[in-house]
This record gives C-alpha cells, structure tokens and sequence, in this order.
C-alpha cells in the first residue's frame, strides 16, 4: 500500500489578519471542537481507504491556526496521526502562531511524529504586524522563539511577508535579519497579495508595487547571502531542508485534503480536485461519507497546463522522466514554440529535468501565458497516466 | 383600407438629458398594451445595452401606438424618441421635423434647463405644438408652481397647459394622452399629390438590409413603387412598408400622415442620408423636405486594432456601424505606431465613446483610439487655406501663415451659487463670456464663446461637479478664431509616438505635457526594463517622467489549493493583454491613449 501526502485544514482563529485570504472562523468551545476532530478523522480516514493508502507520506497541518486547538484536541488528533504515520513518512508540519506557542505546546509536538514547525511570524515589527491586523506583538514573536529554540527538537519554518503596511525596506531587511537569526532552516518569504475582497486593499500605508518589489528582491538577495537556496519562486531553505510536502504539490502529486475548505488532488474515476466547503456547518452536516465536497474535474489540457505552471515554480524543475509517463511526451516538445521564442538562457534542460533558470522563474506570468495559448492550439493526442 | 388622417398624430417627447423621456415612452407603451407586461423592459425603446446602461437615449426610435380615446375615436398615435443629448443635435432635428407636435418634459423637481430650452427653440423652428409636461410629482422636491412659473417666464409658454404627471407611477398620463390627442394637430399632406417623404433614420438588419425610417408628407408609398433619395438620385424598388410596433409590422403601404418604415434593396447606408426625401423615380414631388444638411463631424480620432491582424475585421465592423450610423465618418490611416487603422469623425465625444463601446461589444474587438482632435483651419505662406484634424499630418510650423480653430457659442444655466465657480472655469477654458440673464433670482443663464478643443474633454464633468450638478449646457459650433497652435509629441523609450501626439494651445503646451507624462507614467503598467515618458515640442522636451523595471511578474504563492484561483488570474492577465497595444518594446494600454486627454488632478 503507498504512502499519501495529507493537508488537513484547522479554521479556527482568534481574529482574522486583514489580508488572509482562507476560510476562518472563531475559536469554538471544546464540543464543537471534538465534533469537528471526530469528523476529520472520520474523512482522514475515508479518503485515505479511497485512494488505497497505507500510510501519510507528509503532513501538513495548516488553517486558520493550528496553534490554537485546546490542548485535549491537539493530542487527540495527532494521537491518530501516529496511528498513519510509518518509517517513509518524510515530513510532518504544523502551523503555529507566535501567540499560541508554549512549552507545553513545544513539549506535545515533541512527544508526536510532528517533526517541523512553521511558524506565522510576517513581520517582528509590531506597527506592521497592527496594521495588518495581526494579534502577535513583535516581543509575543521574539519569546515564542525563546521557548521554540530552548525546547523544540524539530526542524522549523519562518513565514514573512514583504509588502504590508507601513513596512520599508530597511525594516523588511532587519525583519530578514532577525528570521535568518532564529536559526530557521526554511524561510518562505510571500509578496503580500492584495486580495480586493480582503479587509487590507485600500489600506493607506500599503506600499506600491515598486516599493514591494524593492523589499522581496533586498529579502531575496540576503537570503542567498546567507546561503539559502531560493528552491521555488517564494520559498528558501538550507540545502536538503526543502518542504517535502508542499514539493508534493509542485510536483503534482495526488495527495489527501481534510476540513472545511482543504482541497485534495486524487484519481476518483477522474483526474480531479475535491474541495471541501469553506463551511464549517456545512461541511459537518454532511452523510456518512460526504462533506458536501465539490468536485472539479480536469481535463487531460488542463492537468497538461498545470505541470508545467506548478513544476515550473521550482529550481528542480519537471521531472522528464516522470512527465513522460504521465504524458507520453517530454515537456520541451509540448512547449518548443514557447522555449524557442524565449531568451536561450531562460529554459534549461538536461536529461533529469526541464526547468527555468532564477531571473526566468520571477517572470514566469508572462511565460505561463505562452505556454497555456501553445497547449491550446495544439492538438495533441495523449492519454493522461496519473497518479 | 385607407385611414383617417385625422386620427392620426404625429409627436416627439424633447427634454433635458434624464428628465424622463424613456420612462415617459414606456409609460405610454405599457398603457396602450403595444407590449404585454411580460415582455416589458424598462426602457423599452432604447435597444442598446449601452443606451440603457447610460439612460441616454442614442438613436431614434419610433413606435405607432393604439389609442382610444375618452372622445370615442380610436387613433394612431405615432412617437418619434429623439436622442437626448448635445452631440446628436442634428438627428435630433430630423426627428422633430417628422412631428406636430411636441411633449416638453420638465423634471418637476429641477425645473427649466438649457437643453430644454434649446429643444424648445428648435420644436418651435419647426411649428410644432408644444405641451409641456411636468415630470416626476411624485417625488416630494417636486416643485410645481415653481416650475409652472419658470414655464411662462422662461419659456414664454402657457402654464396652464402644462401637464402635471409621473411617469413612473403613471399619474396623470390618461389626461396627458387625451390632451395629446386634442392639442396636437393632426397631420395635413395630401394623399393625391406625388410622394414626398423625409427620412429621420435608418437602421440595418443584417436579413433585410437597410430599413429606412421616415415620416410621409405627401402621396402613398407602396410595395413595388420605384422609389429615389432626392439628395443623390439614387433609384431602388420598394420591397416592404409598415409601421412600428417595437418589431416591424408590415402593411403594405403608408400614407401622408404615417410614420413608418420601408425596406428597398439597399445595402449601403451611405446612400440613406438622414433628413433626405424620398419621392418617386418618375413624377417626383416638386420641393425637397427643408432641412437637409450632410452631418459634419467635430471630433477626430484614429482607430485602430490592438492585433494587427483584426484590421480587416474592424473594417467590416466600422463599415456595419456606419449602416446604423450616418454621421460617422471614415478613412484609412496608417500610424507608425500603430500600423493600419481608421481616421473617424464623430460628432462629439459620447458619440466617439458609443462607437468604441460598441466595437468592442457588439463587435468582439479590441481597439485603440488615439487623442480626440477638432478640425483646424490653416492658412500656408501662399495664402492656401485648408483644414488639419490629425496631429500626424501638422505641418512644419514655418510653413503656417495663419492657424484658426473651431469655437463654440456655450449656453450655461446655473443656480447663482454657483456663477463664479462656472466663470473661472470658463475663463481657464479661454472662454469670453458673452451674454449674461438672471432668468429669476436664484438663476442665472450665461453665454460663453470658448474653443471647442476646450470643452469636448473634460469641461462637461468639471461643470457638473463644480454646481453639484445644477448647471446644465447647451453648445452650438460658432465658427473659427485665430489662435497659436503647438504640436505636442510624446516619446516612449526615447521614440515618438505617433498615436499619443496632439494639437495643444501654445501656451497650454508646457502643463499639458508635464500632466500628460504624469498620467500616462500611473495609466502605463511597469514591464520588465525601464521606461522614459517624455514630452516635446519640436525638439525641446519640456517634461519627464519615469517607469521603474518590474523586478517580478509571478504569483508569491501557489500550492494545491490555490491552483484554480490561479488560473483564473492567469486568464485575467491574458484578457487585460489583449487589451494592451505594443508600440515599438512597450506594451500601452487602452486607457492610455484617451486618458492622456483627461489630465487635470481633480
């Protein structure tokens, strides 16, 4: 039996960030809590047994926050977790808020197969964090690293985030000083995406584009100072600390969604994405084994498109090999109109893979755009073999 | 079976721009069951989208509409919907002229304005009885007496003839139609003698060809009967007559008196002028209708295709538009910038703004329409005078003796309040002001002659958000004045752009150009280098501004679940593409090109 990568989706949160995006809702009290855990359980259960999986390859525990399960929850699901996980499971996150971390938190993980945390630090700058609406306090962020770096055992991820109000680019630089400071191995370092329906557009001190620009690239050029390869467009790490599960997603590998709003890729009849509502309610009023997901199929163009926008986020790039047994071609053959009309130094193929080179992966919209317009007016005849 | 002529009246509704002139006509639609409720629109007449979307009525419309009277007689009463706004002044006209009388709508709540008093004067051209209708009573602003004064003071009407009603909730409209059909006259042309009838419209229908609206004066017209347009002789075979009942409905013939359609053949609108006679080939009648003019354009601007490649495709489509529209005009021009395109005259900007929007809507086509001249009248050394509308062809300026440009004769009412306000916007227009009336003691009317070039842009906005919206404006072309003329060019990375050049006044010139370089630099988004905007004249450039790099152009975060949503940003960035023009290395934006005319900081 194979080993699944899983997401499970946690929406509870003490207050929304006022650029997030994802489905959230107040922390509940511990009954509805345990209802929901059972139930996450129950479709953990459901959908590994549909896709006929053994074991968790990686997990990945996001939200909402995590962090923020009562103690009595956390152990319970992650007690169950233990029960799936096996000797190839590679990787096992949680996300957690500063405000949220305490020992006995550090000590629960420690105890459990979670081996990675990733922290949602943003920014340690405390105006910056207020503005975006966030709960955390710079000194909150600063002794959740005091307690992570006496007690934590594991590997750990530092969430920033460039371009939120009120930041600059010299206090975007300190801010990239101190998350290299922590001793992080992974830091994921997001452009602020102004979402229109978000509670932040229109925010007065929200810097422009330029700006924004100037405080990711002055992020990214210290990083690689400091020997973290930028391995995906946002994304840096000490060399081997790469996130084995979100690698599943570049990759497209199929892999289990769980909780409202969670999405999962698996081959149900169909090449598929299965989206959980982003509602609590509905979601647990669901039978017995239905969550009142959506189903989206994807055709063989589009599942085609999407290997090429996903894998070619990153600095391994597509796999040949394995996109030629998935398609039947190799991918530089689907895309040479796109390859050919481009610098020379921007694709770059050996025998293990087809990538971008780092100036190109920066300026992948325009590219993604060719590709999807080439795939469109070719007509190519292939059978998709996946997972 | 021949009708009584004396049943039948012939009638337009005139009005201020949104005083209720298509609720009005709906009203009387709805009344008189023409449409069953079921079928009903708001606006019914207005068959285009961007008609309704704008509450601006753009082309004519006719309707023959049942009516039986309190009196016993069943009659035929035929509305002609004439635009409601300044640039379609001419059609305008024609429709008027197709009438005998007219409904004067007033809004009850903002009384007497300049463009009821202009549509007044013109009905009156005409020797059409007029009634005035007070619209909107039942708003609790509605200010009857007020208005009924304005009525006889302003207008010089009889007030109590007037109308008081709501359209919307059909208050009043029985008593209006009655009196309609007791005030009006009803129509006089003589059935016996030879054809004479005045085309006011024509509209294409892609199975039919042209369908030609017109109001029959004298004589029958029938199917069959060969038929010529007295402007041009063109002779054609009548194929199809009847009325309108918001579809065709055909009868076979019409008579003096009629408002109807018919339908001969004709393939080429260019043949189908508006106000032009139709009469028969052999015994024609004697006199043409009066009023004839061939509609000159006031607004110049190229359009081109974004992709080259639809130029062949914008072609066909301008030649369509033009079977629905003939006061546009067109000619090939070619831009260095741009490639192949067409230079198009139109007879004001929402005019220019309806044929884009309906390019690009009816059509499917992404276009670009470079800075909206006026025509100039130049003078060379040897004393040669023509006329200059494209900024691409202005000449080297030492070879200009004399250069004049159009103007215009500007009729502002305003409430007193906001008098010095409207003056100093004028006199930053250039305007000279002419003529000044109290028309009571909250009112003033006054006359401006002021350049065209300064009021087809932005003065329409400036003047309604400077009154609150109070004042209202009427304009008619007055002739030409001498004035000092500059050609301002824009450069993108260091090369003229043709398409963003304009015609400026020379000592506007400087602002003009650093407000041009300021706006373009927020309309143009960054791309992957830097890009110089600057502004010249001649080789002087008296502004500068500039785009930094893009440093990136990828979504920050993609994982499984956000794969759709990207996608779907993937396609909005490839629609927001097609909307962009390549020139030389830049890729410019639609807005671009039209914002550059919108310059002033607000």
């Amino acid at each position: 039996m194979k080993a699944i990568p899983l997401y499970l989706h946690i929406p509870f949160c003490r207050s929304k960030c006022s650029y997030c995006n994802f489905y959230s809702l107040p922390l509940k009290d511990e009954r509805t809590e345990k209802i929901f855990i059972e139930e996450l359980i129950r479709q953990i259960d459901f959908q590994m047994n549909l896709t006929g999986s053994g074991s968790l390859k990686t997990v990945y525990i996001g939200g909402g926050t995590p962090s923020g399960l009562s103690g009595k929850g956390m152990d319970r699901l992650l007690s169950f977790l233990n029960t799936k996980c096996t000797e190839e499971t590679e990787e096992f996150s949680v996300e957690c808020n500063p405000e949220d971390i305490s020992e006995e938190l550090i000590g629960l993980f420690n105890d459990s197969p979670v081996n990675r945390i990733s922290l949602g630090v943003q920014s340690f700058n405390s105006n910056v964090l207020r503005e975006s609406g966030r709960r955390t306090t710079g000194e909150q962020t600063e002794k959740a690293l005091e307690i992570i770096g006496n007690h934590w055992k594991g590997r750990l991820n530092i969430d920033i985030i460039t371009g939120l109000p009120g930041q600059t680019s010299q206090g975007q630089l300190h801010d990239m000083e101190k998350a290299v400071g922590t001793g992080a191995d992974h830091i994921s370092c997001y452009s602020l995406i102004v979402d229109e329906d978000s509670a932040i557009a229109g925010h007065p001190l929200l810097p422009d584009g330029e700006e924004e620009d100037i405080q990711w690239n002055l992020s990214r050029g210290f990083l690689l100072e400091q020997g973290f390869e930028n391995y995906e467009v946002s994304n840096f790490a000490r060399p081997g600390f790469e996130s084995r599960h979100n690698l599943q997603y570049w990759r497209m590998n199929e892999y289990l969604g769980c909780g409202p709003g969670a999405v999962a890729m698996f081959k149900d009849h169909s090449i598929g994405r299965i989206s959980n509502p982003s509602d609590l309610t509905l979601w647990l009023k669901g039978e017995r084994e239905l969550w009142n997901e959506t189903l989206e199929e994807i055709s063989p163009a589009e599942f085609l498109f999407e290997n090429f926008m996903m894998g070619l986020r990153t600095s391994e790039g597509i796999d040949r090999k394995e996109f030629h047994r998935r398609f039947s071609y190799y991918p530089e053959y689907l895309i040479r109109r796109t390859i050919e009309s481009s610098s020379s130094e921007y694709f770059q193929i050996d025998e293990k893979a087809l990538s971008l080179n780092s100036k190109a992966r920066l300026f992948m919209n325009p590219l993604l755009l060719k590709i999807r317009d080439e795939i469109e007016e070719s007509d190519f005849d292939f059978k998709v073999h996946w997972p | 079976m021949n009708k009584d002529q004396s049943n039948i009246r012939n009638f337009c509704i005139i009005a201020h721009i949104d005083h209720g002139k298509s609720t009005l006509a709906d009203r009387f639609l709805q009344k008189t069951h023409v449409v069953n409720d079921r079928n009903f629109q708001n606006q019914m007449l207005d068959s285009m989208d961007i008609e309704r979307e704008r509450g601006i009525t753009i082309k004519s419309q006719a309707v023959t509409i049942p009516f039986q009277s309190k009196n016993g007689k069943e009659y035929e009463l035929n509305l002609v919907d004439t635009p409601g706004h300044v640039d379609f002044a001419y059609e305008v006209s024609r429709a008027i002229s197709s009438c005998e009388g007219a409904l004067l709508l007033i809004d009850a709540t903002q009384g007497v304005e300049a463009q009821t008093l202009s549509n007044m004067f013109m009905a009156m051209e005409h020797d059409l009885e007029i009634i005035p209708v007070i619209n909107k009573m039942d708003l609790p602003s509605a200010d009857l007496e007020r208005v009924k004064h304005q009525i006889e003071h302003d207008l010089g009407l009889d007030s109590d003839m007037a109308f008081p009603i709501s359209a919307k909730t059909g208050l009043g409209i029985d008593e209006l139609m009655e009196g309609l059909v007791e005030w009006i006259p009803a129509p006089s042309g003589e059935r016996s003698k030879p054809l004479k009838a005045l085309i006011f419209d024509s509209h294409y229908d892609p199975y039919r060809g042209v369908v030609i609206h017109v109001r029959m004066f004298d004589g029958e017209l029938k199917e069959g009967d060969n038929i010529k347009f007295m402007s041009n002789n063109a002779d054609y075979t009548v194929e199809d007559v009847g009325v309108f009942k918001i579809t065709l409905d055909k009868t076979g013939k019409l008579q003096a008196g009629d408002v109807g359609y018919f339908i001969a053949g004709i393939k080429n609108i260019t043949d189908v002028r508006v106000g032009d006679t139709v009469t028969f080939k052999k015994n024609p009648c004697t006199e043409p209708c009066e009023g004839f003019r061939e509609v000159k354009p006031v607004v110049f601007s190229s359009i081109y295709p974004i992709d080259t490649n639809q130029y062949q495709e914008l072609h066909t489509a301008i030649d369509k538009l033009k079977l629905n529209d003939a006061s546009l005009i067109y000619e090939k021009d070619s831009s260095a910038a741009l490639g192949f395109g067409f230079r198009c005259g139109f007879l004001g900007l929402l005019h220019l703004e309806v044929v884009q929007a309906r390019l690009e809507r009816e059509f499917g086509l992404n276009i670009v329409l470079t800075s909206p001249s006026v025509q100039y009248r130049l003078t060379n050394m040897k004393g040669e005078t023509y006329y200059l509308d494209n900024p691409a062809e202005y000449p080297d300026p030492g070879s200009i003796e004399k250069a004049e440009e159009p103007y215009i004769k500007a009729a502002i009412i305003t409430p007193t309040e906001y008098l010095g306000n409207i003056m100093t916007l004028c006199m930053n227009k250039r305007g000279i002001q002419q003529e000044m009336n109290y028309l009571d003691e909250k009112r003033v009317e006054i006359f401006y002659e002021m350049p065209l070039a300064e009021v087809l842009f932005d003065f329409y906005d400036k003047l309604k958000s400077i009154s609150r919206g109070y004042a209202s404006f009427d304009y008619e072309l007055h002739g030409f004045k001498e004035t000092s003329l500059v050609k301002l060019d824009i450069l993108l990375n260091g090369d003229v752009v043709d398409a963003l050049s304009q015609l400026v006044f020379k000592d506007n010139a400087h602002d003009r150009g650093k407000a041009v370089c300021k706006k373009l630099k927020g309309e143009i988004p960054r791309q992957q280098f830097k890009i110089p905007i600057q502004a010249a004249i001649g080789n002087t450039i008296v502004a500068r501004e500039t785009i930094s790099a893009l440093r990136k152009d990828v979504t920050a975060k993609c994982y499984g679940g956000d794969i759709t949503r990207k996608k779907k940003l993937l396609e909005k960035q490839k629609e927001g593409k097609k909307r962009m023009k390549m020139v030389g290395n830049v890729e410019l934006p639609q807005e671009a090109f039209l914002a550059v005319l919108r310059t002033d900081e607000d």
